[in-house]
């Protein structure tokens, strides 16, 4: 049971990352791709029906860790308080960007809040990015379980790190890449005409950077935590997800070349969740690596729920995620095609 | 008119009521708040938050002020049947 709730938390983040990483990839080229007002209205159209049910993934994957996993909750909570409530604030600012803009027409208006939903969206993705990296790289957990990270101290891994470090930036870049792409495969997607020429171009540029960071990452993960390849020798057949990302990569390369817009963006997916699965499959069963002491790791057996609770709560999971793929499902139909 | 400000003072006041008149228990007979506030947390970062988002709360305070009451001085206008015309963006 207690695996089954690792994989469903680690579904449900992957599924945020996925869907409203298109979102703030499409925040990140606002400013650069859509130069007039008409463009970055259209821009905003692509994913005005959809980002703020996108958002809700990571409301139901904090919920969802919160039910499973309640220690873990209460000390990652604690110890990154500082980023989470930045990351709220930028949350916050991102929406307000948004949805202020068509309220007022002048150009100072609109600019402030393109502004808002652009620079908001950038260091969602370098947050979002770090956050990760921080998880893969461990914190310093006392015997409570607890600890708490200030932003910065010395820039180094090791014992006592900050939440930016050498290693958590190269993760921040790597997320930034990844979603440009990944907003820009879907904005192509979604635009037609000089919008849909410029989202491709960008896609097809960054492409080298995002195979190079990629591998930066990798050799940059495994020179911190080597300990990070037991799950992969003991089950050698996880060497398949790194293989699928590597895929995934060519695959993306291959539909931009031929300009095909669906097949690209779904390259980006399928590269986005293999690097996820293949980050959970690595770290499992920990949930929270200590750099000081392994004993200390959070893991899902000392963090977990009652078996009670977790066996009943995948009954009433199971409902509320059908209501939820049936709303997606609607949702995305009905918005299907290019935003005109 | 005058009735625009009710919901929010009647929606704030029974969240105080609720909140405040709960103390000193965080969860009732089970949990006290002073067992529930976390250690780790630095009363100067608490306090930075908060003043974070009160700052970003008047600025929202403001902006939502100024838009309503340009709303309704504006008036429904001509098109008042056809509401939906103008709106670019259809929100989930």
């Amino acid at each position: 049971m207690l695996f089954i709730w690792f994989w469903l938390v680690a579904i449900m983040i992957t599924a945020y990352v996925v869907l409203d990483g298109f979102d703030l990839g499409a925040g990140i080229l606002h400013l650069f791709i859509a130069r007039t007002n008409q463009e970055r209205q259209t821009m905003l159209r692509t994913i005005g029906p959809v980002w703020d049910g996108n958002e809700v993934w990571l409301i139901a994957g904090g919920g969802t860790l919160y039910f499973a996993f309640p220690l873990l909750y209460a000390s990652g909570f604690s110890g990154f308080y500082l980023p989470l409530m930045i990351v709220l604030w930028l949350l916050i600012l991102r929406g307000i960007g948004i949805e202020l803009r068509m309220h007022l027409e002048g150009a100072v208006w609109r600019g402030f809040f393109d502004g808002c939903f652009a620079l908001s969206s950038i260091l969602l993705a370098i947050f979002y990015g770090a956050a990760l990296g921080n998880v893969v790289r461990g914190v310093p957990l006392n015997k409570d379980g607890y600890f708490f990270l200030p932003l910065w101290t010395n820039w180094r891994t090791g014992a006592d790190p900050g939440i930016l470090d050498w290693y958590t930036v190269i993760a921040g870049a790597l997320a930034l890449l990844a979603l440009t792409i990944h907003g820009g495969s879907y904005v192509a997607v979604k635009t037609a005409g000089e919008l849909n020429q410029r989202a491709r171009r960008v896609a097809s540029l960054l492409w080298p950077a995002l195979v190079l960071v990629t591998l930066v990452s990798l050799w940059a993960t495994l020179s911190i935590r080597r300990d990070l390849l037991t799950n992969y020798r003991r089950f050698p057949v996880l060497y398949v997800i790194p293989v699928a990302v590597g895929l995934s990569l060519i695959a993306m390369y291959l539909h931009r070349r031929r300009n095909q817009d669906k097949g690209a963006f779904l390259s980006s997916c399928a590269y986005l969740i293999f690097m996820l699965v293949g980050a959970a499959a690595a770290v499992y069963p920990n949930l929270l690596t200590s750099t000081t002491d392994p004993a200390l790791n959070i893991t899902i057996y000392n963090a977990g729920s009652g078996s009670y609770s977790l066996s009943y709560g995948l009954i009433w999971w199971s409902f509320g995620m059908l209501l939820a793929v049936g709303y997606f499902v609607f949702i995305y139909r009905m918005f299907r095609g290019k935003v005109a | 008119m005058l009735c625009l400000p009710l919901p929010y003072i009647a929606n704030t006041a029974g969240w105080m009521t609720a909140e405040i008149g709960r103390q000193p228990w965080l969860v009732y007979g089970l949990m006290r708040t002073t067992e529930g506030y976390s250690k780790y947390v630095h009363a100067g970062s608490g306090l930075f938050t908060l003043l974070g988002f009160m700052g970003l709360y008047t600025v929202l305070a403001i902006l939502f002020l100024v838009l309503v009451t340009r709303e309704i001085a504006h008036g429904p206008g001509a098109d008042a049947e056809n509401i939906n015309a103008g709106y670019p963006i259809t929100v989930a």
